[in-house]
């Protein structure tokens, strides 16, 4: 017995180190060690047969054996392995060059994309989003933001009217309704500018305040390459006992630090707009030569990006504050002219157009 | 508005060039828009009408003074020789001033002896660099003036105004119905009560504070003239302006409410000037001052003012500046002044304007930036956002580009879409008829624009939200605002109705990621319709998108007599949402379920059923017979032959996948649930597969 196993021993050690592939190999594993006719899986089964010393002494052996022939097998499993592992490879060459599996692409629209960076800024700085209506009241886009009936301030805002919808003329004489009488009669148009949510939100809550509304906005003007009868504003407004034009300053120029991501510096100038006292126009300095003078800057060095002030005392009046109580500063800018200068899109109707070969750029 | 240099160096004896000049006045006061050389001056184009400062600074003296302000220089001012109370006026004219709320003050000077001629070239040549039309000697005196004191005059023939003999009379009046007046640019306007007029006791001479007449003007046979320098109510001028559609240098800075006290100067400047270039004696001068510019006083706070600056200013800066604005200040107590503000300076009203005159002379520069010291409180967001933000990013990532529409449309275009204008909202004075009406849906603009795309696309995807605006009887302004979500997919080739599929699985992918998946088509209302009706949606390739009872919107594709009106290449499928509702479904918190440990058993059910049997319909089977076992039931397969389609039949297959959370299913039990799903499909006549 034990001869056959010496000699078993010698031949599975010739045949491991004789087989040239892995194929070759794992035949020789299922001659030896194989579960139905492998030769030491055989004389291990028929030990059962045999006398208990009998088993003792062929099956540690046996048991040895097996072990011996399966880390000679693997070894030189691993040995084929290696040598073959690279041809292997090379059979299953790809061309990497050849186009990944692309799924349709989708975007997001580049003004919509310029508002949630801006939003993004401004509310780690606090500041949260709220929204108001399009349509508005002459009273809320107008007169209550200090802008009264025949002034010429009112010229800076060419307005869309609205017809009073059919329903509403029968409407205002409804008794009922008196107490909104004051917004039944307004004259109704499409807001020429977000500033009334201001007013809108300063109604409805207390100060301290940090706000942005970004929205869509409407002025009656003929279209060119950078103006559009319809564009996109954000308005932002900061109310507290205490805001000063210094904070003014520095939440401006830290916004857009952020927002070009370059060094940049603003500039404060006069300004008029009737819902802010003072009132400035913010310049930063251009972007594209650092205050060098370029096409961009119109050899300036500046570029003017906002409109902005300290709210005005009639303003926070009409929204049910006493002016004695706050203060604060609110400014508006337009998105389309960030985004234009971001982008170095040349002609504003494009926002609108639709056109995929203008949106799959962004 | 356009300045001379050289005028303005006349006028204040600043030091600055016209480049350092332009600056200094941009970064402390006006912006300066335009500097250009002309000959051996150089035109300023200031910005003056787009501050509030039109009623002091729209001549060189106001801008003159603001530059003395500005830099130190001293003022150089014509000494007026024309005294207001020469010779005896009523031997020629008499002045009505009227209502004195839309006439505050008239003045009325005689001047005879006059030459009529072309003027000099000094003065013709400035004119000209502030672009305005050299004419006469007489007119050319008026049009200076108003340039330089920023106070509108005007110079009446004598000769050619009505009186008793000699005297002639002067009334302001409001225009009668039905008044006619030939004005000097030749054309004739038609008056009406809400336009102020100059006249006498027969017709009207002039549009106050607007325009001219051509009856009463200065011609080459003028001898004797009436100089008229007045101030008219702001409101009263604007409107005329506006009904007349006639703005004019005059009628813009009566606009913008000329202060009273400065009509009195610029007749005796003018005088002045027509004695000089023209000739003649002035007889009198008739002034009628009905309301009375008065100084303001305002009590101005250092320590308010420093504190909404944000940084310290010393008391004795705001002094000077003020003082150096023209304004008179005395100590009211140590941080607190007393300005009085010229009459002229009809912009400062209150306390802040005085702050904004201090802060841009210490100059915005010096303001240092500091962030404020408030308790921070973090940004909130509203669900409405947030979900909006969810929505594009779900479409974004379904391969759909964001556009964005204009809000307005047309007959026209509503006509394209089987629709009325009904309930839209019509603009007064639309830019063209086809923006004449707000949106009411939205996604007819998508439609179009997707339409338009497929000139030289094969396919598009396109998304956006945009308002759709209404008129609503309840709604306090009788206008509703929604937010309407417009998704549309639109391809050249491909099988019918893949479209609607395309679009109806990113409808399903952006519900899902918004946590709602309860959401249905409902066919029902859609079908019961007329076909035959026009409508925007094919009537049996569309549905409304539900959730539970409540409709969120419509999905389906565009009907086809639609598609060839708009001349779209290829057929376009549409989704029109609200997204408020989708807001009040969205569910943003998910909970965890472990996965089951015992494995799944997945079989397929293969069946022929007649073509207008609805996937629907074979779903309900397994969900009522599946128990809580059957976790997944999936459609594979869908075909039709010819054969098949001849017979009026249909091949769907599914995959259902069993599982519990319990235990190991035996294939016996899927076997006999199998074979009721089988019997309970024969019933309804449909065959099954084996």
């Amino acid at each position: 017995m034990n001869n056959d196993l010496i000699k078993i021993k010698s031949e599975a050690e010739g045949e491991i180190r004789a087989a040239k592939t892995t194929a070759d190999l794992e035949r020789v594993r299922i001659l030896y060690l194989g579960r139905e006719q492998g030769k030491i899986t055989g004389i291990l089964r028929a030990l059962k047969n045999t006398s208990a010393e009998e088993r003792v002494r062929v099956g540690s052996f046996a048991n040895a054996l097996r072990s011996e022939v399966d880390r000679l097998l693997q070894q030189r499993m691993a040995e084929l392995k290696k040598g073959t592992m690279g041809s292997a490879l090379k059979e299953e060459w790809i061309d990497v060059t050849r186009p990944g599996a692309r799924k349709p692409k989708g975007t997001i629209h580049p003004i919509t994309q310029v508002r949630n960076n801006v939003e993004k800024i401004f509310a780690t700085m606090g500041f949260s989003v709220v929204e108001g209506p399009e349509v508005e009241t002459e009273w809320y886009n107008f007169d209550a933001l200090n802008i009264p009936a025949d002034h010429p301030a009112r010229d800076m805002w060419d307005t869309f009217w609205l017809k009073q919808p059919e329903n509403q003329k029968s409407e205002i004489l409804n008794p009922k309704q008196t107490q909104n009488s004051k917004l039944k009669t307004q004259k109704l148009l499409l807001r020429t500018h977000t500033s009334p949510v201001q007013v809108r939100y300063m109604e409805k809550n207390n100060p301290p305040i940090r706000i942005i509304a970004p929205g869509r906005a409407y002025r009656y003007e003929a279209t060119d390459a950078s103006h559009d009868f319809q564009f996109n504003q954000l308005e932002g407004l900061m109310v507290d006992k205490k805001i000063t034009i210094a904070n003014f300053k520095a939440v401006m120029e830290e916004f857009f630090k952020r927002f070009f991501s370059v060094g940049t510096t603003i500039r404060l100038r006069p300004s008029f707009f009737p819902f802010v006292e003072p009132g400035f126009e913010i310049d930063i300095s251009c972007i594209v030569c650092a205050g060098h003078g370029c096409s961009v800057c119109k050899r300036t060095g500046w570029l003017e990006l906002a409109g902005a002030g300290m709210v005005h005392p009639n303003v926070f009046k009409h929204a049910g504050y006493n002016p004695k109580d706050v203060s604060g500063f609110a400014f508006g800018m337009g998105l389309e002219r960030i985004a234009m200068m971001k982008y170095k899109i040349p002609d504003i109707r494009l926002f609108n157009s639709g056109d995929v070969r203008f949106l799959k750029q962004f | 508005m356009k300045f001379s240099y050289n005028w303005l160096k006349e006028l204040a004896r600043f030091k600055e060039s016209p480049e350092k000049l332009a600056e200094l006045l941009t970064l402390r006061a006006f912006e300066v828009e335009g500097l250009e050389k002309v000959g051996d001056d150089w035109r300023l184009d200031i910005q003056v009408q787009k501050s509030n400062r039109a009623a002091d600074a729209s001549g060189h003296i106001g801008v003159a003074r603001e530059i003395a302000a500005l830099t130190g220089a001293t003022l150089n001012f014509q000494k007026r020789k024309t005294g207001m109370k020469v010779g005896s006026v009523k031997k020629y004219l008499t002045v009505n001033g009227g209502n004195k709320n839309d006439c505050r003050r008239y003045i009325g000077a005689v001047i005879d002896g006059v030459k009529v001629g072309p003027s000099p070239a000094w003065l013709s040549s400035r004119l000209a660099l502030c672009g305005v039309q050299a004419i006469n000697n007489l007119v050319d005196a008026a049009n200076y003036v108003m340039l330089e004191t920023g106070q509108p005059l005007h110079v009446f023939d004598h000769a050619r105004i009505v009186g008793k003999k000699e005297v002639k009379q002067i009334v302001v009046r409001r225009a009668k119905p039905g008044e006619r007046l030939l004005a000097l640019d030749d054309k004739e306007y038609a008056l009406s009560e809400d336009v102020l007029v100059i006249a006498d006791p027969e017709k009207p001479l002039a549009i106050a504070g607007i325009k001219g007449g051509k009856s009463s003007g200065v011609t080459a046979e003028t001898h004797t003239i009436v100089c008229e320098a007045a101030n008219f109510d702001p409101a009263v001028i604007r409107r005329a302006s506006r009904l007349l559609n006639l703005k004019t240098d005059a009628s813009m800075r009566f606009e913008h409410d000329l202060d009273p006290n400065g009509a009195e100067g610029a007749l005796r400047r003018l005088a002045d000037l027509i004695i000089a270039v023209a000739g003649g004696r002035v007889q009198g001068v008739a002034d009628v001052y009905l309301v009375r510019s008065v100084s303001r006083r305002i009590l101005f706070r250092c320590d308010y003012a420093s504190r909404l600056i944000g940084c310290e200013v010393p008391l004795a800066f705001y002094k000077k500046a003020f003082q150096g604005l023209g304004m008179t200040v005395s100590a009211k107590s140590k941080t607190q002044l007393l300005v009085g503000v010229p009459t002229a300076r009809r912009d400062i009203v209150l306390e802040e304007d005085l702050i904004e005159e201090a802060a841009r002379l210490y100059g915005y520069e010096k303001i240092p930036a500091r962030l404020p010291e408030t308790l921070f409180i973090g940004a909130t967001e509203s669900d409405e956002l947030f979900w909006e933000r969810r929505v594009c990013e779900a479409l974004r990532g379904a391969g759909c580009m964001e556009t964005f529409v204009y809000q307005f449309t047309g007959e026209r275009e509503l006509a394209e879409f089987h629709a009325g204008v009904g309930d839209c909202v019509e603009v007064a004075n639309p830019i063209s008829p086809d923006a004449r009406y707000l949106l009411a849906r939205p996604v007819i603009k998508y439609i179009k624009q997707a339409a338009d795309n497929m000139k030289h696309e094969e396919g598009v995807r396109l998304f956006g939200i945009a308002k759709s605006m209404r008129a609503v009887a309840s709604e306090l302004t009788g206008v509703r605002e929604r937010k309407h979500l417009a998704v549309v997919v639109a391809a050249r080739a491909g099988k019918a109705g893949s479209e609607f599929y395309e679009l109806k699985g990113a409808i399903d992918d952006l519900l899902d990621s918004c946590g709602i998946t309860d959401h249905w088509y409902d066919d029902a209302a859609l079908q019961s319709m007329d076909p035959a009706r026009p409508q925007m949606f094919h009537p049996y390739r569309s549905a409304e998108i539900k959730i539970g009872d409540q409709k969120i919107g419509n999905i389906g594709e565009v009907h086809p007599a639609i598609v060839e009106r708009i001349k779209s290449k290829g057929r376009i499928a549409a989704a029109e949402i609200d997204v408020e509702r989708l807001g009040q479904s969205a569910k943003a918190s998910a909970e965890y379920r472990p996965a089951s440990r015992f494995p799944a058993i997945v079989r397929d059910i293969a069946l022929v059923v007649p073509q207008r049997v609805k996937t629907d319909d074979v779903l309900q089977v397994f969900d009522e017979k599946g128990g809580g076992l059957l976790v997944d039931a999936d459609l594979f397969d869908y075909f039709e032959d010819d054969r098949m389609r001849r017979a009026g039949e249909k091949s769907i297959a599914f995959h259902l996948v069993f599982q519990s959370a319990e235990r190991t299913l035996a294939d016996k039990e899927i076997d006999a649930m199998l074979m009721s799903f089988v019997k309970e499909l024969e019933k309804s006549g449909w065959k099954v597969r084996r």
